[in-house]
């Protein structure tokens, strides 16, 4: 739920209307079947947004947690984000690492 | 290296061609080419040591993968046997992979692949315990030129590395031509280490277009934000398919408390799953 959450929420600092979000959904929305949706939701709209872009639009300026930064940097860091957490999740199925009980 | 037929054992005849052939080769090469022997962990035990006497004139470099990759009182029996090199790891993983081999002095050269063996970081606390008992790393790399300059910023980066394989200077020299600038520089067997970002790669997407593998999706990172976009989605994805229900149930973290807790991975979500 955390990867669908920063999804939207990075989505959204780049001013694309996307749905309200919240961490506290980390400990709410529990259910494969849920979970399974939210994602999958998250990733199509970040590839939507991504393909509506015009060439402008990459260098606009966006503010997140106090800095300035480009569309096109938020766009690179929602990839970070979602590759960094698919590592884990690897190499949490096939039992190399756990980061939490 | 011939194989056998019907079992990994070799005949006398066989292994007589085996000390001819390798005899001829280093006539051929004279004494100051190193000359490698392969067996393809096909060999049983008895077949191993034959082979370890027929080639012990031609003073070889070492023999690579005598036997299976499992660690068993075979390598044992093999390395009473001869005082050859023996080379093995291609096929292992971590340091529990290596350890038995390690620890009860099986091999003389242990043969991590950086894809195979834990990536750089595990390869690195295998190189280093393998440095406990002063054993080389020589790196095993089939790989293109990602992992061709992986393994050259790997082994620098170690205290025991010995010799690095590449599939450079191939007829077709496709890795070669992999690179868009700072192509690999080579003289004499040797190869400098390439400078840049990270791994130093900077990879031909129009070359790996034209030469992508029969069925091979022209995907991935060549492809720019979408295709890597699209194939971290599948992941994820598949991942969360695969996971059980009950792992979704929301777990307290060990590592980190309080309602200030930052995730780590990004900064403006305060979350400690992270």
């Amino acid at each position: 739920m955390h990867i669908a959450i920063a999804n939207f929420y990075l989505l959204s600092v780049t001013g694309a209307q996307e749905p309200e979000v919240s961490v506290s959904m980390e400990k709410t929305v529990t259910q494969k079947a849920d979970l399974l949706d939210w994602l999958k939701r998250s990733l199509d709209a970040v590839a939507t947004a991504r393909a509506q872009l015009k060439p402008g639009d990459y260098q606009r300026k966006v503010s997140i947690d106090g800095k300035v930064v480009t569309v096109d940097g938020m766009y690179l860091r929602i990839i970070v984000h979602a590759n960094e957490h698919m590592g884990q999740s690897i190499a949490d199925q096939i039992g190399l690492y756990r980061r939490s009980s | 290296m011939p194989s056998g037929v019907f079992a990994n054992t070799l005949t006398t005849a066989q292994l007589r061609d085996v000390r001819v052939g390798y005899e001829s080769v280093r006539e051929a090469v004279g004494d100051d080419i190193d000359v490698a022997v392969h067996c393809h962990g096909e060999l049983d035990t008895p077949s191993a040591i034959g082979v370890a006497k027929a080639v012990e004139p031609m003073n070889p470099l070492w023999i690579e993968d005598p036997l299976n990759p499992v660690f068993s009182e075979g390598r044992m029996e093999l390395r009473r046997s001869t005082n050859l090199r023996l080379l093995t790891g291609e096929k292992m993983e971590l340091v529990r992979g290596f350890r038995p081999f390690l620890d009860n002095g099986a091999v003389d050269v242990i043969h991590p692949d950086l894809c195979f063996s834990g990536g750089i970081t595990g390869t690195k606390k295998l190189a280093d315990y393998a440095a406990l008992s002063r054993t080389p790393v020589a790196l095993h790399n089939v790989g293109g030129l990602v992992m061709t300059y992986a393994n050259a910023q790997f082994a620098v980066s170690i205290q025991n590395f010995f010799k690095c394989e590449s599939a450079l200077a191939h007829p077709g020299r496709y890795v070669e031509a992999m690179a868009a600038s700072n192509p690999p520089q080579v003289s004499k067997g040797e190869m400098t280490l390439p400078k840049g970002v990270g791994l130093a790669v900077d990879l031909n997407p129009d070359f790996l277009k034209k030469n992508l593998a029969p069925g091979e999706q022209n995907e991935g990172l060549w492809e720019g934000y979408d295709g890597e976009w699209s194939h971290a989605s599948r992941q994820l994805i598949a991942l969360a398919e695969a996971t059980p229900p009950q792992k979704f149930s929301w777990r307290v973290p060990r590592r980190v408390s309080g309602p200030s807790a930052k995730c780590t991975c990004i900064s403006p979500l305060p979350t400690s799953i992270c």
